[in-house]
């Protein structure tokens, strides 16, 4: 009864309080200890209204870090973690127990006790407010092997210090990837160019003329660029042998009188690119002097897996119908590039039997250079 | 020939060690125009080392891109058995170079003859240019 009386006469007070000009007359129907009594109910209400509005602001700062992409750790003056993010969760695969209420070290059995880390916390915050792009690498049980970038900030007033993570392992990944790739074209490219230095010495060396030495040497650097161009479109995958014969021989063979008969066998790049010259050089010799050269003269090309223990591979290369093959002393830069090539970069042989019909050719290469499902 | 390179190789077989055989074929002339003769061409280090072990060689240059594990370890097998080598890369750091290699003179893809016989005199110890 008296609790619900003063309560009415405390709220009529409270609505004079509201009243400047009736304060004097609430003051006046007070005595000294009810006045005393009502303003500490007054602070105490007050002391409410300010604590709801502080966890009111909790709340929202933690919706702003559980918002927040990367993870982020609250942890007190004692390095204990007082609040973890969403992420933090989803990113470090933290689960229960609950992190928060732990010292960071001993976060997950120890897995957050890294000597960078500490060193970061235990001494270079104390004197430092603020951290930025502080980098750590670890090895974590569940998550393997990360680079981390660490913002720190102390928050003196609240005895409170941040620590947003961010993982970077997969960025600096595609940074790596990009400087090797840019390393390895140069490489390439440098490559390319001695080869091309290579081929214009030996081309020019056989060449009666200037305009020889051009048709020869655009010709090669059409097969180079081709080849190039062959692979790049398999993504540097493994390639068919048949489908790159019928490529190479396609410019020569204006009325179908080149016959490939091929089994599936798949190239590994390089290998692949050593029989795109290989085919280039015998194309070119079959136009200049053999099959191709005449109207009547026909190539067929046959090419057979290993079979049962065999460790070579072989493709065969026959002309006939072309004018009477003569032999002219040694070979030219054109078919002793194709025998050092077989040699050198197929592990094989090549032989050259210079019939009265036409050239035969068969070559012997390793099964090694064969990629995937070539040596069925 | 300029500069008076014409027998930097004289009476020396020279291993060279590379994979494509286009480039190793530029090796091989060159180094036939400065007086050398030729062991391999070979594409492995462990055709390389094979070579070393058993082959009479004078000197050597080694492609540093082979397709098959590390070619220092043929470099390794060429300086324990003193005998002067180049290294040929189209890389302009070397990778993975072993501090022992560093100072090896090195020839960048693509080259000329003169630049293949700059690297040799600098790999080859004046005493034994003299003989």
């Amino acid at each position: 009864m008296r609790k619900g009386h003063e309560g009415a006469q405390r709220r009529n007070c409270l609505w004079l309080k509201l009243d400047l000009s009736g304060m004097e007359a609430m003051r006046a129907c007070e005595t000294p200890a009810m006045r005393l009594k009502h303003e500490l109910q007054d602070v105490s209400l007050q002391l409410n209204e300010k604590i709801s509005e502080l966890e009111a602001r909790k709340d929202y700062a933690e919706k702003i870090i559980d918002t927040v992409q990367n993870p982020l750790l609250v942890l007190d003056s004692d390095l204990v973690v007082r609040h973890a993010n969403d992420a933090f969760y989803n990113v470090f695969a933290v689960k229960s127990p609950d992190p928060t209420g732990c010292r960071i070290f001993e976060l997950g059995n120890g897995q957050w006790d890294i000597p960078a880390l500490r060193m970061l916390l235990e001494q270079i915050l104390p004197d430092k407010e603020r951290l930025e792009d502080y980098e750590i690498e670890h090895e974590f049980p569940h998550i393997g092997q990360r680079i981390l970038l660490v913002n720190a900030q102390r928050v003196d007033q609240l005895q409170r210090i941040l620590l947003a993570i961010e993982d970077i392992t997969d960025r600096r990944q595609a940074e790596e990837r990009h400087e090797l790739l840019v390393s390895e074209l140069n490489h390439r490219v440098k490559n390319v160019l001695a080869t091309v230095q290579s081929m214009l010495a030996r081309t020019a060396r056989g060449a009666a003329s200037p305009e020889q030495l051009e048709e020869s040497l655009s010709g090669r650097l059409r097969a180079l660029s081709r080849g190039h161009e062959i692979l790049v479109g398999s993504d540097w995958r493994i390639l068919d042998l048949g489908k790159l014969i019928r490529a190479v021989l396609q410019p020569f063979d204006s009325g179908e009188r080149v016959n490939v008969d091929c089994e599936a066998l798949h190239l590994r790049p390089r290998a692949a690119l050593a029989f795109n010259l290989v085919l280039h050089e015998l194309a070119t010799n079959a136009a200049k002097f053999g099959a191709l050269s005449g109207h009547d003269g026909r190539i067929h090309i046959d090419c057979r897996a290993p079979q049962g223990n065999e460790t070579h591979a072989t493709l065969r290369w026959m002309e006939d119908g072309g004018p009477a093959v003569i032999r002219v002393g040694k070979k030219g830069y054109g078919l002793s590039l194709v025998e050092r090539s077989v040699e050198h970069e197929l592990f094989g042989s090549a032989e050259m039997m210079f019939r009265p019909e036409g050239l035969k050719c068969v070559i012997n290469f390793s099964a090694d250079v064969l990629g995937g499902g070539g040596k069925s | 020939m300029k500069n008076g390179f014409e027998d930097l190789l004289a009476g020396r077989k020279v291993l060279v060690v590379e994979d494509e055989i286009v480039i190793a074929m530029l090796l091989e002339d060159f180094v036939e125009e400065l007086g050398g003769g030729i062991v391999g061409p070979v594409g492995s280090t462990t055709g390389a080392v094979k070579l070393i072990e058993t082959e009479e060689i004078g000197a050597a240059t080694l492609d540093i891109n082979i397709a098959d594990g590390s070619v220092y370890e043929a470099a390794a097998a060429l300086t324990s058995r003193s005998i002067p080598f180049v290294f040929v890369s189209g890389y302009s750091e070397l990778p993975d170079c072993p501090p022992e290699f560093r100072d090896t003179p090195r020839l960048k893809k693509p080259f000329t003859l003169d630049e293949l016989a700059a690297v040799f005199s600098k790999a080859i110890p004046p005493a034994a240019l003299e003989r």
